[in-house]
């Protein structure tokens, strides 16, 4: 399921991108405009199934956003976050044409309520993503810097390691086959896992180092690395991530019988700006 | 008596529900307490301000104003950041923009003025100066232990003296 967030607030559609995750809407490819004329032109080179735009922005607002998509008798679905609270302007974007209107302040809750029936089944595990993706026994390079460049709103740079990944002081990643069975392993060392969490919603790079000293990942940083690692998940044919391990330690048990009997395995460099270079490894 | 005009007040008591309802839904608040009314900001303030514009008649602005360190709190709060979480002046006046944009589309709502457009929110980074044609009303509101003033610029003329020049 692929949805465009239009708001000339960098901050503001970070908050969306993070409430929808919030509200259970995983595995999107959600990709950002700074303005109506930007989604616009976005828009009709590929159009996502779903667009939230803010209503108050500089060239196209976002109710001549929803006019022009009307006119132009778009399939996509819009929907209006903003400020505007007002009952004349509820009732403006909808003879528009928006499908929905969500007031700010919002909650993950009021993103649930709109929303559940727009972007598929809610819940951690989903992964509507991977319609999008194209899936195999393990990522490619490109597919995984595509992806990961989706997600991130930093420039992200993935090549191919030169060495394998270190087995110890990992965080795993588990996931499973429909018969619940350990089909692939993900596994990188806490400071890698912590940039990816990190840069994500643009988390300081300092707080990675603090992370990394105290040997734990903040619940946000978690909450992130969950979601790259779902993504890395929808990537994969057959397989859906089951759990992600941030205790760290040595791999051990089935997940290292995985990874020396490893039919397949890509190890990767994953560089996103403004953070350390961390390392990332995906074996099945 | 009050020395803020009923004008000012009514949209002061607004703004200040509405960024009560943004602390508690988006600020991970427990809501906010209202403090005294003050006539200027102290020179450590900085904020952003937006423009309410109704389809006739004058425009007033609504402000958020806070020192230094409660701005990039706020911040940091809308982002759902931690405490010491570094943030650029950029990404500050960013999130204060939107703050001020969240509470001002909240009191118009509340009013129930629903003639006015709201412009698009300005970051002010130094000491606000509204200059003899506005007039200042503002109230101070505390989030935890953030103080903030809310306040509404409106033109210095308008409650005395009705315009003839349209």
């Amino acid at each position: 399921m692929r949805v465009l967030i239009v708001d000339d607030s960098k901050a503001m559609r970070m908050i969306v991108k993070r409430t929808l995750r919030s509200a259970g809407f995983t595995g999107l490819d959600v990709s950002e405009a700074g303005d109506g004329a930007e989604a616009l032109s976005a828009i009709q080179k590929s159009p996502p199934d779903v667009v939230l735009t803010d209503w108050n922005m500089p060239n196209l607002n976002g109710i001549e956003l929803v006019r022009k998509l009307k006119e132009q008798n778009s399939p996509v679905t819009i929907g209006v976050v903003t400020s505007e609270s007002s009952a004349e302007m509820r009732d403006e974007a909808v003879a528009a044409g928006a499908a929905f209107f969500i007031t700010k302040p919002f909650t993950a809750e009021t993103f649930g309520q709109a929303l559940d029936g727009l972007l598929g089944q809610a819940g951690a595990g989903s992964s509507d993503g991977a319609t999008t993706q194209a899936q195999s026994a393990v990522p490619d390079v490109s597919g995984l810097r595509t992806a990961l460049a989706r997600l991130v709103p930093r420039n992200v740079d993935v090549a191919q390691a030169k060495s394998k990944a270190s087995e110890k002081g990992t965080v795993v990643a588990r996931y499973h086959d429909a018969d619940g069975a350990l089909g692939a392993v993900a596994f990188a060392d806490l400071s890698s896992t912590a940039c990816f969490g990190a840069a994500l919603t643009l988390i300081p790079a300092g707080a990675v180092k603090d992370a990394v000293r105290g040997g734990e990942l903040p619940q946000n940083m978690r909450d992130n690395a969950n979601e790259v690692f779902n993504v890395i998940g929808s990537l994969m044919s057959g397989v859906k991530l089951a759990e992600v391990i941030f205790e760290g330690g040595d791999v051990q048990g089935d997940v290292k019988g995985k990874i020396s009997s490893a039919a397949h395995r890509l190890d990767v460099q994953v560089e996103i700006t403004g953070y350390p270079p961390g390392t990332l490894s995906i074996v099945r | 008596m009050d020395a803020i005009d009923p004008a000012a007040r009514h949209w002061l008591d607004a703004a200040v529900s509405g960024f009560d309802e943004l602390a508690v839904s988006m600020l991970e608040a427990n809501g906010v307490e209202k403090g005294e009314d003050t006539e200027a900001l102290s020179n450590d303030q900085c904020g952003a301000v937006i423009a309410l514009v109704p389809e006739q008649g004058d425009s007033i602005e609504l402000g958020l104003f806070s020192n230094r360190e409660g701005v990039t709190r706020l911040s940091r709060a809308l982002l759902g950041m931690e405490e010491g979480d570094e943030l650029s002046e950029d990404e500050v006046a960013d999130c204060v923009g939107e703050l001020i944009n969240i509470v001002a589309g909240n009191a118009k709502g509340a009013n129930g003025n629903s003639t006015y457009r709201l412009g698009m929110p300005v970051y002010v980074a130094g000491p606000l100066r509204p200059g003899s044609r506005a007039k200042f009303s503002g109230c101070g509101v505390r989030m935890d232990d953030i103080e903030v003033t809310l306040c509404v610029l409106s033109p210095s003329f308008a409650s005395t003296k009705p315009r003839q020049d349209r």
